[in-house]
């Protein structure tokens, strides 16, 4: 865990101020439950760069929406910040930008951050629109609650996002019910850009949909982000998502973060034996049809991790070393950081001695 | 059922608050007669004229006598047993109606469906006060058993009606379907499948008859419509207001029944709101993130 | 599909219709033909895996749900060895329970959570009668389990919330085993589990056919999985079957502008190969339809002719074995029947 501290810290240092967005570190979330402490989120490190698609990719139960959702102070009971901080680099001026850590900012503070500098399309978002209230009362509402924009303001920007995400102004007039999935789900969209934030988080906001529906949504919100010059966290296990929107991906094993890399690398390159496995495991269209493996195994319990590197139950390449130590997030290659005792020389000869901390 | 109980426990402040108070209500009603018997002896507490009228609380009579010579302290308990004893079995018999309708109905669905429907429809529907009110008129002195009998055949459809929506929905989860594909018949689906998911509901519904009675209760005998013959709490309103209580400087007369039902309800609702809340995230205290 | 003509199937769709009449006020009358007219036969000798692919409103589940005799059809007739469903009898009736069995999608779903999982097993083995005595039974359910790669440890005692999902999957196939029947009917299995496990679930499909001449039909909207299944495929959209045929030669060369379509929103998951074109952005609902009155597709194909919009496309093939329900294949043989 030390040098996994320190090999962040390094990072920190060689980027330079304006590109950083987001620096986690040491983030760990668990929540309290009558068996123990379940350790859902249990010691990330991770820095998210301004403009950029991140990926955070992992299965059910690896921690990332806990983590989403945490980021954004948005951790409710059972769920507690153990430790760490997540800190948010706003811009003050063109060259200056300051950096406070959204997990112990006031609750006031953080509200004036929602919306208007943090937006969260949560899992099932369409969901959550209120069946009993017109789009536009909804979207409006949001909007009134989260700045001091006047009615005509808010209304303009209201139909210049709905127009963004591909919907009709006709749409404002109606009910969540007499929407299909697909265009509920673009209502949420619209309403996460209309502050214009910096930073969007979105916890698979297309799992429910078609295909058709998704490809539409994916690519409006990739034309979004890159017109709006925001940075999109793209929360979803489904690879080939990934691969289609990202930048760079984070892969998520049990509460902790185990590769992140540029993302043609990912594909090409997957270092990881679970990152391997995970890419292996999607069927692909054309080619030889032969029998494909997964991951052989469970997931493990957030109560009961396992010991060493965590995932050395499941792992085909497993050494004795894997038992009974955890392996430390090095970057092994320019932008490429894994946490696997296989690779075990970080690049640049970074030695793992302690920096001021 | 009682790990649903126990997790209502646990959960809900409200529903900690609403059982504390109803166990005290019940169990003082229970115990009731060791309470009174040492006081009046062997006669019935409901007969006059055995004391002397108005006296104040002295060691013989702890809350004094009231203006028919009854000790006061057996007539609340007297009364408390019999208004919570009728709200009781009110609710029984219109939840377990409630139960057989809502059920047939949901399953059966069709003409069957349609037909028992409009009938619930219509009894909800149906104010019922000013019915209960001509009928307690006309009829001579009711026993307890019949009047439960009638608040309860006011009272079941509102039972009905949230069983039978509850398992419309349940009836299509996939665990029917597969209780269907694995050759269940339709009466072991109800009993096995569907009817311990409805645990809360079923316990909510009888919680809102049993009001629903003793509100009904209540009403009637404190226009004194009811029977005069068995004390209740109503009764004893009615009473307090007839003797004139205020001008006489004994006003706590009228203000113990009424504190008294004020708590029961309270309770109940209370008891029902907690179960909500157990039962409904959403209306536990989460701010949406907007 | 070629081999075994003489095999009767023992699943006979014939031109099947399910229609809802939709609620309206007034009194105008307005119905959905969830499955329009749609035919397909599933086979047990030889065992075979059948992918009936198809989005949301493309009345798969509806016709899922008609295969398994859980609602009767509006039009047409599915035959059980010969017979209406909704006319077999007392031990006719039990033979086709037995025989033609559900995956259904969400796996927490399908359990009854007041009972703990394993009680699926324990009600399948009573009313079937698979076991003589309690000893038995825990004998052979630990045996299924065990042939789904379960540690009966693991599960028998468990709540279905106390499972991952995929571990949920596998005690319904457990369960399947348990009745060997001679078709499973799969909506969406795997949809709901994570990827890595998907392959676990359909290499257990795979190998039920391999090893106990088990057939399947898999439903699902992901092409890639009914690729990886192999075998014949039907495309269903709107409710009607638009393209079949063997699924190789099908997705090498789809030829409804549906398919197509549906072949080029997949995301592919190399990161070189982005999409190249701008979707559709005008995606409505499905819309509601007269049956028969004219391409179920016409309002978002980019083809659409007159023709389409005034009759509905017959089946068109364009080879052995494949078959396209759209007028733009016009000039190929049609064929008289509709489907597979």
């Amino acid at each position: 865990m030390m040098n996994a501290q320190v090999m962040t810290r390094k990072q920190r240092q060689t980027t330079d101020d304006s590109e950083r967005l987001l620096d986690i570190s040491g983030l760990k979330i668990w929540y309290r439950t009558t068996r123990g402490n379940a350790q859902a989120v249990d010691g990330v490190d991770l820095l998210i760069k301004r403009n950029e698609i991140f990926g955070l990719a992992g299965e059910s139960g690896c921690g990332k929406t806990t983590l989403a959702r945490g980021i954004l102070g948005m951790t409710k009971l059972p769920g507690f910040v153990e430790s760490g901080e997540a800190v948010y680099y706003t811009r003050v001026s063109d060259t200056s930008f300051v950096g406070s850590d959204l997990l112990t900012m006031p609750a006031r503070q953080i509200r004036q951050m929602r919306w208007q500098h943090l937006s969260y399309i949560p899992q099932g978002a369409m969901n959550v629109l209120s069946p009993v209230t017109r789009i536009e009362k909804q979207i409006l509402d949001a909007m009134f609650e989260h700045s001091d924009m006047s009615k005509e303001e808010a209304r303009a920007r209201m139909y210049e996002c709905l127009e963004m995400v591909g919907l009709e102004p006709t749409v404002a007039k109606m009910y969540p019910h007499e929407l299909s999935g697909g265009m509920k789900q673009r209502v949420t969209i619209a309403a996460a850009i209309s502050l214009k934030p910096g930073l969007i988080i979105a916890d698979e906001p297309t799992t429910a949909l078609d295909v058709n529906v998704q490809q539409v949504i994916l690519q409006e919100m990739k034309d979004i982000a890159s017109q709006m010059g925001l940075t999109l966290i793209y929360v979803t296990h489904d690879m080939a998502v990934h691969a289609e929107m990202a930048d760079r991906l984070g892969i998520m094993y049990a509460g902790l973060i185990v590769e992140v890399a540029p993302v043609i690398e990912t594909f090409k390159e997957p270092l990881h034996p679970y990152t391997r496995g995970l890419i292996s495991s999607i069927p692909v269209i054309g080619g030889d049809r032969e029998r494909m493996v997964g991951i052989p195994g469970n997931a493990p319990s957030p109560l009961d991790w396992p010991s060493g590197c965590r995932f050395h139950p499941r792992c085909p390449k497993v050494m004795d070393v894997c038992r009974g130590t955890a392996p430390p997030m090095l970057e092994v290659a320019p932008g490429h950081l894994v946490a696997c005792h296989l690779y075990p020389t970080p690049i640049s000869g970074a030695a793992p001695f302690a920096e001021e901390r | 059922m009682l790990s649903f109980l126990g997790s209502c426990w646990r959960t809900s402040g409200k529903f900690k608050f609403g059982v504390i108070v109803l166990a005290f209500f019940v169990i003082l009603a229970i115990v009731a007669p060791l309470i009174y018997r040492p006081i009046i002896g062997d006669i019935s507490p409901a007969r006059p004229g055995q004391w002397a009228r108005w006296m104040p609380p002295g060691p013989d009579h702890p809350l004094g006598t009231d203006g028919h010579g009854r000790d006061l302290l057996t007539d609340y308990l007297a009364g408390l047993r019999t208004t919570l004893y009728i709200g009781f079995l009110a609710g029984i018999i219109a939840t377990t109606v409630g139960i057989l309708v809502g059920f047939f109905s949901a399953y059966q669905g069709g003409w069957v469906d349609s037909v028992l429907l409009t009938i619930t429809n219509m009894l909800i529907v149906i104010p019922t006060y000013p019915i209960l009110v001509a009928i307690a008129m006309v009829t001579p002195e009711l026993g307890v058993g019949s009047m439960s009998a009638i608040l309860a055949f006011f009272s079941w459809a509102y039972s009905a009606r949230t069983i039978r929506a509850q398992v419309m929905t349940m009836k299509e989860r996939p665990y029917v379907e597969l209780a269907k594909v694995s050759g269940q018949n339709d009466m072991a689906i109800i009993f096995t499948e569907i009817l311990p998911n409805l645990m809360p509901y079923l316990l909510m519904g009888f919680a809102f008859s049993v009001v629903g009675a003793m509100v009904a209760e209540v009403g009637i005998e404190a226009i004194g419509l009811g029977p005069s013959n068995i004390i209740t709490l109503g009764l004893m309103i009615n009473f307090a207001n007839g003797w004139g209580v205020y001008s006489l400087g004994r006003i706590e007369i009228l203000l113990i029944p009424v504190s008294a039902l004020v708590f029961i309800f309270m309770a109940i609702t209370m008891i029902n709101r907690g179960m909500e809340e157990y039962l409904n995230p959403r209306l536990q205290k989460v701010t949406t993130e907007k | 599909m070629t081999e075994l003509k003489e095999t009767k199937p023992v699943i006979d769709v014939r031109n099947t219709s399910k229609v809802f009449n939709i609620p309206t006020p007034g009194f105008e009358r307005e119905y959905i033909a969830a499955v329009d007219q749609v035919s397909l036969k599933l086979y047990d000798k030889p065992a075979q895996i059948v992918s009936l692919v198809g989005e949301s409103g493309s009345g798969k589940t509806t016709l899922a749900r008609m295969m398994l005799g859980l609602t009767p059809p509006t039009k047409g007739e599915i035959l059980y060895r010969g017979t209406r469903i909704q006319d077999l009898k007392k031990d006719a009736w039990w033979d086709f329970r037995r025989n033609v069995q559900p995956i259904f999608q969400d796996p927490f779903g399908i359990y009854n959570p007041f009972y703990r999982v394993d009680r699926a097993l324990d009600m399948t083995i009573k009313n079937f009668d698979l076991a003589s005595s309690k000893d038995e039974a825990v004998e052979i359910k630990s045996e299924a389990l065990r042939a789904v790669d379960l540690r009966p440890d693991d599960v028998v005692g468990r709540y279905p919330h106390q499972l991952s999902g995929g571990q949920c999957q596998r005690v319904m196939l457990a369960r399947t085993l348990l009745l060997q029947p001679k078709i499973i009917v799969a909506d969406e299995p795997v949809s709901m589990i994570d990827v890595a496990v998907r392959m676990l679930f359909l290499n257990t499909l795979l190998d039920f056919r391999d090893k106990y001449n088990i057939s399947s039909l898999m439903i699902t909207h992901d092409l890639a999985t009914a690729y990886y299944m192999g075998g014949p495929m039907i495309v269903l959209c709107f409710g009607r079957a638009v393209e079949s045929g063997d699924i190789v030669q099908l997705l090498d060369k789809p030829s409804h502008p549906y398919t197509q379509q549906l072949l080029k929103a997949i995301p592919s998951p190399d990161p070189t190969q982005r999409w190249e074109t701008r979707a559709n952005v005008k995606i409505t609902d499905r819309p509601l339809t007269r049956e028969g009155s004219k391409c179920v597709y016409v309002e978002r194909c980019p083809h659409a002719m007159d023709v389409c919009r005034q009759q509905r496309p017959p089946d068109f093939m364009i080879d052995e074995g494949h078959y396209t329900a759209c007028f733009l294949h016009r000039d190929k043989p049609e064929r008289s029947a509709v489907g597979l």
